[in-house]
């Protein structure tokens, strides 16, 4: 095992947020259904309490029927907007390229475990910038920030910042492919052989494509980052990712090992187990059947990337035509379904400030988790018994914003 | 998830106290036996929402996986927005209080190489996982039930950065913090940990800090007096680092003999890897790799398994406020066995 | 310790010492030197020094009388051996034979110093000991011939065998302080059971009156009476705390056969391994990358750039290290195949995950589904 692979292994960015297509659309169909089912549940119960009264306005409901609620695929549609978002909000503020991606990953990462339904696009764009300029060891302070994007209310902005930690699993280190780009121009270099200006142009190259593509699609989620390094310097030089990989791939195994027929080609098993051992160590690390699959891997992230390519998507995504016939419906669509308790990342945050404030006025700290763990579930939304509407108890929690002591 | 997570630990009683966290000793559900920390952490602390040491210590500690670095089993938050983090049991306090209780705890060279491999270790694998810890002194050195010594609190750490992108000078404790952090320096590498792990060795050797100034001033003059003024001789560039000020008195720099009359403890080799911890122009000092090839770790005496290093007389959690109520008087009692009467052996000589 | 004991001409020692019998004389040995007949009446603090060359006994007077200018013959009839002064020390026993086997023995001992673990069978271990005893039988006991003949084999052995003999030795000693700390450790563990056993008890009342509040409490919350289960557990826990505490390791000297060793007259026996090979300061780890090697060839126009500005580097930036990092990126997870490794099950739940968003959602509202 190769022991850079190995280590790779380790990253959180591995073990927590790496996925097959499969289990990914799994991941996004059951985020998408429980929305589905508790805005549901949400919308008939505060139509239900809410007695008919006269000029009541509920959200978005004039009847008792649920509105249509968004399929995955919209939601993916959204979520990849709003993601050129961040990007755009990024170098508006002249961010560095890891602040701006590590931002676009959190985003999408975020977006796996929530549906867009539950909780709004737009207030998380700017949530996820600020966080990841944590993440990125970039001191922001709050006020600056929000000037910078022309929003009075820096609180907006911190009110769902926990809630972001809490989706991402607290792993904020992602692993970005544009260091990687430097160390695969050192290996071409050392190859020797290869015209400096090729190879400087095909980084640019490939240094633009990394910026944009594989944050606009689900690249990190499938590839590691010297994958979608690599697949994005084919896309600027094939040649180039063919030598680089020649020549790291240049083990060849001893005759009689392995051949073409073998039922490894196939590429589902690793090669048998060699009486040689130190011949097949080398193989499985940098073998001419690892080289293959590698390849192929590489291949296949290649083609994803090309439907993200910088010019032309950029300008997609920006274009005033296309917002008006893809994303407005589905906008109009998203603001009918939304969740109405959760609509409001403000008002949600402050809410639970208040109740944790109260409870640590009235108790302390160990109480709080020992028997109460299943009984103020409700008293967020100000309920001890079954549930109720969110309008009695806002009226409390709002002198101090930033909380009281704990 | 996070209640999955939650569920999973049962919180016991209060370890320690400080002012943005509470430790709790807590245990496994699936098996009591297995006993955990569980790090209350309250986050939302400044005006800027999540505090920075908060998201340093959990990018850092999610990454690196090494037995010489505390392990974070788990993170789960509680309903008021305040994050716990699992952590490993660390019972035998830390080697801070190891080193200061010269009354009881007695220890020798192969003991000093044992924890000074550990902490070597650490440093190492953080620095090869281009991380700089940038708090590293004896109270962070936790240790383990079974005597291995984990180099914990990540809250300053932060990844190496590229070229031409600032860090802060201001970290590190000042007693363990090299020049070039303390003549204001933004752009460093991993040699400021390793100044700092000398310092630590020092600290082991002698048993009290080494350089303990009382401000950066302070610092900066014991620093030339003990190690040697830093001059564009011995560390060319140094005069252009911003905050560059020395003592008008220019000190040499010690020679071998003197570094030997203090902390000969160690034999030659150990002295000789001391001293290369502490050269003055960072370009110059040894690197934690370079650290582990050196001779000193196949001179004799071998390094102490960690089982047989010494142990702090005090219980390890009780540096952390809790108080197992043992009679002040115990400590006596260790000797007594000693006074057992010897077997008759006719076969020893 | 001066020998006030009797001198035991009970039993005749046989071979390599031969006593002068005592003559009718009325006074017993005890009282008089054989050598210079001075009687104890005379000299009152007379003692009695042997040396192991022959065992036979004078007084010091005698022995000093004798010894002092250099060595000299045995003034025993009969004896032509030659003493020296230092030789010369009192006997423990009063009956020199014994005295004799004894100092035998433990210089056999010294050379033949395995233990039960160092052989494989208990069988083989009897065998050696046999092996020993005879050895020392005829060290002892046997006639002139036979005693030179074990003599040699003894001297032979410890010639060949010194390494092994000192480790031995060693082990003896670390077994011993090991025993030593075992005892130690036991008496504090029991010493720490008895102290926790009182403050438990202590603990407990309090406990009570707490939960019995506690109780209270939980009535007018979520009647789910977990109070008195948490403090069954708490206490569980403060006994695993303690039991872990408590114990002792106790690591006795491994014997681990690595070679066999070949003995005259004996068949198989193991050799006992102390040594858990060198320290190796990087604990086993070994980071040396498989798919491509660093080396001061590798060149970014970017590092160049900034070398060419920085005419001195005061701050220590490495460069190696960001060239290290740059190239560890470029291949780190290169053989890492993601949607093979992540089936559906295995690593992260699908089910779990996506209920990530539920459980969020869900804080602060008891219908969600987690």
């Amino acid at each position: 095992m190769a022991a850079e692979d190995a280590r790779y292994r380790q990253s959180s960015q591995y073990r927590l947020w790496s996925f097959s297509p499969v289990e990914l659309a799994t991941l996004r169909e059951k985020s998408n259904a429980l929305a589905k089912a508790s805005i549901s549940e949400r919308m008939l119960s505060s139509n239900a309490s809410r007695p008919a009264s006269g000029a009541n306005t509920p959200d978005g409901d004039a009847t008792p029927t649920l509105p249509e609620f968004l399929t995955p695929t919209e939601e993916a549609l959204l979520v990849t907007f709003y993601t050129s978002e961040v990007l755009r909000a990024g170098n508006h503020a002249g961010y560095r390229d890891a602040i701006k991606a590590t931002a676009a990953v959190f985003f999408r990462r975020f977006y796996v475990t929530n549906s867009i339904m539950t909780y709004p696009p737009n207030d998380m764009v700017l949530v996820t910038l600020f966080l990841a300029n944590k993440a990125e060891a970039n001191f922001v302070n709050i006020g600056e920030f929000a000037n910078k994007f022309g929003k009075k209310n820096a609180e907006s902005i911190l009110a769902g910042e926990f809630l972001l930690c809490q989706a991402l699993r607290f792993a904020f280190d992602v692993k970005h492919p544009f260091r990687a780009l430097k160390g695969a121009v050192m290996a071409l270099r050392r190859i020797g052989g290869i015209d400096d200006k090729r190879i400087n142009a095909a980084e640019h190259r490939a240094h633009e494509i990394l910026c944009f593509s594989p944050l606009m699609t689900d690249a990190y989620f499938h590839y590691t980052p010297s994958q979608i390094m690599l697949a994005a310097l084919s896309l600027a030089d094939r040649g180039l990712v063919e030598q680089l990989i020649a020549d790291t791939f240049h083990h060849v195994s001893p005759p009689g090992t392995s051949g073409p027929g073998t039922p490894m080609e196939t590429g589902d098993a690793p090669p048998p187990p060699r009486r040689d051992t130190k011949s097949e160590d080398k193989a499985t690390i940098i073998g001419a059947w690892i080289r293959d699959k590698v390849l192929g891997t590489i291949e296949a992230c290649r083609d994803m990337l090309s439907k993200e390519l910088p010019e032309e998507r950029r300008e997609h995504w920006a274009s005033q035509d296309v917002f008006a016939a893809e994303l407005k419906p589905l906008r109009k669509k998203l603001n009918k379904c939304r969740d109405p308790d959760r609509s409001n990342l403000l008002e949600l945050h402050r809410r639970r400030r208040e109740q944790a404030r109260i409870k640590a006025e009235t108790e302390d700290d160990d109480a709080e988790d020992r028997g109460a763990a299943l009984a103020d579930d409700g008293a967020v939304f100000g309920d001890a018994g079954p549930r109720d509407t969110k309008r009695r108890k806002v009226g409390k929690g709002l002198e101090d914003p930033f909380g009281g002591p704990l | 998830m996070n209640e999955n997570e939650k569920r999973k630990y049962i919180k016991g009683r209060k370890l320690g106290e400080g002012t943005y966290a509470n430790v709790y000793l807590g245990q496994l559900r699936t098996d009591p036996a297995v006993l955990v920390a569980i790090k209350k952490m309250k986050v939302q602390r400044e005006q800027d929402g999540i505090a920075y040491d908060a998201v340093r210590e959990l990018k850092f500690l999610q990454e690196l996986h090494h037995p010489n670095i505390v392990e974070l089993l788990s993170v789960f938050n509680s309903k008021d927005q305040n994050l716990n983090l699992v952590l490993e049991y660390l019972p035998l306090g830390d080697l801070e209080s190891l080193i200061r209780d010269t009354d009881r705890v007695r220890y020798g060279a192969a003991d000093i190489k044992a924890w000074m491999g550990m902490l070597t270790r650490a440093v190492w694998f953080c620095h090869d996982n281009f991380v700089l810890h940038r708090d590293i002194k004896p109270n962070n050195l936790l240790i383990a039930a079974d005597g291995e010594v984990k180099l914990a609190d990540f809250g300053l750490a932060r990844s190496f950065a590229d070229p031409g992108v600032n860090m802060t000078h201001m970290v590190i404790t000042r007693w363990y913090r090299p020049p070039e952090l303390l003549f204001g320096c933004r752009s460093y590498s991993g040699a400021v940990d390793v100044w700092s792990v000398g310092l630590v060795f020092a600290e082991l050797i002698i048993r009290t800090p080494f350089l303990p100034g009382n401000s950066e001033v302070d610092q900066i003059n014991r620093i030339c007096q003990a190690i040697g003024t830093p001059t564009e001789d011995n560390w060319p560039g140094v005069s252009s680092l911003r905050s560059y000020a020395v003592p008008a008195e220019v000190y040499p720099v010690p020679d071998k003999k003197a570094w030997m009359d203090r902390f000969g403890g160690v034999g030659a080799e150990g002295v000789d890897l001391l001293c290369k911890t502490l050269v003055l122009d960072p370009n110059k000092r040894i690197t934690a790799r370079e650290m582990l090839e050196h001779r000193w770790w196949r001179t004799d005496p071998k390094p102490t398994r960690k089982e047989d290093l010494p142990r702090s007389k005090d219980d390890g959690a009780k540096k952390m406020g809790a108080d197992l109520g043992r009679r002040p008087g115990a400590v006596e009692d260790e000797n007594r066995g000693s006074k057992v009467a010897r077997r008759l052996d006719f076969g020893a000589k | 310790m001066s020998r006030k004991a009797a001198m035991g001409g009970a039993r005749q020692p046989v071979g390599g010492a031969t006593t002068t019998t005592t003559t009718t004389s009325t006074i017993s040995t005890e009282d008089m030197c054989p050598v210079c007949k001075t009687i104890r009446y005379l000299n009152k603090d007379m003692e009695f020094l042997i040396n192991p060359e022959c065992y036979h006994s004078m007084c010091s007077n005698c022995v000093n009388r004798l010894f002092n200018d250099g060595p000299n013959q045995c003034p025993y009839a009969g004896c032509n051996k030659t003493l020296r002064r230092k030789g010369f020390r009192s006997a423990f026993f009063g009956d020199l034979g014994v005295e004799r086997e004894v100092d035998i023995r433990r210089r056999v001992a010294a050379v033949f110093n395995q233990g039960e673990d160092d052989f494989e069978t208990t069988t083989d271990y009897n065998n050696y000991l046999q092996m020993v005893e005879d050895l020392t039988f005829d060290l002892v006991f046997g006639t002139d011939r036979k005693r030179q003949e074990a003599e040699a084999t003894l001297q032979r052995w410890e010639a060949e065998h010194t390494a092994q003999i000192e480790q031995n030795r060693r082990q003896g000693r670390e077994a011993d302080e090991m025993a030593r700390r075992r005892l130690r450790a036991e008496k504090d563990a029991a010493r720490l059971r008895r102290i926790e056993a009182v403050r438990e008890a202590e603990e407990e009342k309090r406990e009570r009156a707490l939960t019995r509040e506690a109780e209270l409490d939980s009535i007018a919350q979520a009647p789910e009476g977990q109070g008195s289960s948490r403090v069954q557990l708490k206490r569980r826990g403060l006994a695993a705390a303690a039991g872990v505490n408590s114990a002792a390791p106790v690591a006795t000297a491994a014997a681990t056969d690595v070679g066999k060793l070949s003995i005259r007259g004996l068949k198989e026996k193991k050799k006992a391994v102390v040594h858990e090979g060198p320290y190796d300061p990087f604990g086993g780890l070994d980071f040396t990358p498989s798919r491509y090697r660093l080396g001061p060839d590798l060149k970014h126009q970017r590092i160049e750039d900034l070398r060419a500005t920085m005419r001195y580097n005061p701050g220590g930036f490495r460069f190696e290290d960001w060239t290290a990092q740059l190239m560890f990126e470029a291949f780190a997870g290169l053989g890492v195949f993601v949607e093979d490794e992540k089936e559906v099950g295995i690593g992260l739940e699908a089910g779990r995950v996506a209920s990530i968003g539920a459980g969020i959602a869900a804080v602060g509202d008891r219908m969600e589904l987690d």
